[in-house]
């Protein structure tokens, strides 16, 4: 007879004994070199930015506001284009982040999932969705339209214009869960403070922009919302119903993406 | 061991001491919860360059070092298994498998980690404070900032819930009001 307490004992001995995580002398010195790396990649990148902002600053100042615009254009080259490095130099991972760490399309995996189809009239109308999709918006047009298998759950349609913006149209099982895969922030305090709301002429959709902001604490170790993100892909998003609404780009800004947002209709 | 060159703040005093203290814990810690040697040391350096970095703002009392130092790595290591779960990015949209797999190269049985992976983290770290640290809990009550009772309580209920992801009989003799009785078996 097994009592709870013997049943408890056995399986902590199984854990101490199915794993090794006493690092050695050579590991723990490899963490130090890692963080001292780390850390002067952290204080060149905070002066860059320092330096970046003093000038945008200086351009205020001066008052104008050509200059104020290319005072944050600088500041925001300077974040993205140093602050990854103070992350990936070291070790190549990212941990401190969360966000679309890889964006991108893999059509291989896409050609498992999805059937192409030739109109996206087709494959709404093939699938159920209301959907309606104005082309030619802001010089763009359809370059590709997949509908996921019958196998694939839940299903979803997706169009992809010729720029590389992506809209994906997730048929859900209700209105909310639709409505929370449209909300990049939802039950996510290190996102939630990154998403803005914008307006497509009378509907409400989320806003979320390429960011790259890194992690700060509290005093209590926390992470402080809205610091620890990186993504690569600026996304405006919606719920119609039981479908979620996604437009996505890794190029584009959420500016740029509201045009193609707004010629896109689901109706629920 | 000791620090070589490198910036001022790697050299001083309350940096060096909070490494000598700590490093080895907070290394082991990263590398239990991850399963992995790689991304428990990449960590393991984040929670550190954080305690550079906060220190050099507005500073970590000294006596909440140890505290700071496992919330933080408690934090790093739950946003490495969100990140996991969504590194696919775009793919994720498109029902991709993802293009990493959470295999362990420190858990030599595949079932036990895949039990301890379905854990949160708070519960993973008080396992691995009381299980690889050998520490009352009492202590780990401390440096969780939380009651010894409520410590215990997630103790036994990761526990409990290990058990079940294995699949594991129930024990003849259980009832619940045994929880009573775990109370006591510090």
């Amino acid at each position: 007879m097994q009592t709870e307490f013997q049943a408890y004992r056995e399986l902590e001995s199984q854990i101490v004994g199915s794993v090794s995580v006493q690092p050695s002398d050579s590991q723990v010195s490899v963490v130090l070199e890692g963080v001292r790396q780390r850390y002067e990649s952290s204080v060149d990148s905070n002066q860059k930015s320092r330096r970046m902002m003093a000038m945008a600053g200086v351009a205020v100042v001066v008052g104008t506001v050509a200059a104020v615009t290319l005072g944050l254009g600088l500041a925001y080259r300077s974040n993205t284009g140093s602050a990854p490095s103070a992350v990936q130099t070291s070790a190549g991972t990212d941990t401190a982040y969360v966000g679309d760490a890889k964006p991108g399309v893999d059509r291989e995996a896409l050609a498992g999932q999805a059937t192409q189809a030739t109109t996206v009239e087709e494959a709404a109308k093939s699938m159920g969705i209301p959907l309606t999709v104005l082309e030619d918006v802001s010089g763009t047009s359809v370059a590709g339209v997949w509908m996921s298998k019958p196998e694939i759950e839940p299903p979803f349609l997706l169009v992809e214009y010729d720029d590389g913006t992506l809209v994906d149209v997730t048929v859900l099982q209700t209105e909310e869960e639709a409505a929370r895969l449209a909300d990049p922030g939802a039950g996510d305090p290190q996102i939630a403070p990154l998403v803005s709301e914008v307006d497509l002429d009378g509907t409400k959709a989320h806003a979320i922009g390429r960011v790259d902001v890194p992690a700060s604490y509290t005093a209590e170790g926390d992470v402080v919302p809205g610091t620890g993100v990186r993504r690569g892909t600026a996304k405006i998003s919606w719920a119609s119903g039981v479908f979620a609404v996604r437009v996505m780009s890794e190029t584009k800004s959420v500016d740029d993406l509201l045009p193609i947002a707004r010629s896109i209709w689901v109706e629920y | 061991m000791g620090l070589a060159g490198g910036e001022r703040l790697l050299e001083a005093d309350w940096f060096i001491e909070a490494w000598d203290s700590h490093a080895r814990g907070i290394i082991a810690y990263c590398v239990f919860a991850t399963g992995s040697r790689t991304d428990g040391e990449d960590i393991a350096s984040d929670v550190f360059v954080a305690l550079l970095e906060t220190t050099d703002k507005k500073g970590v009392p000294p006596d909440c070092v140890e505290a700071w130092l496992y919330t933080v790595a408690r934090n790093l290591c739950a946003s490495h298994h969100r990140l996991v779960r969504r590194r696919v990015g775009l793919l994720s949209l498109l029902r991709a498998e993802p293009d990493f797999r959470e295999e362990s190269d420190v858990w030599n049985s595949e079932e036990l980690w895949a039990a301890a992976r379905r854990l949160d983290e708070h519960a993973r770290l008080v396992i691995y404070l009381r299980l690889f640290e050998d520490r009352a809990f009492a202590d780990i009550a401390r440096v969780l900032d939380r009651k010894e009772s409520a410590v215990k309580m997630t103790y036994y209920r990761a526990l409990d819930r290990m058990r079940r992801f294995l699949g594991c009989k129930e024990p003849e003799d259980v009832g619940r009001a045994a929880h009573g009785g775990v109370r006591n078996a510090d």
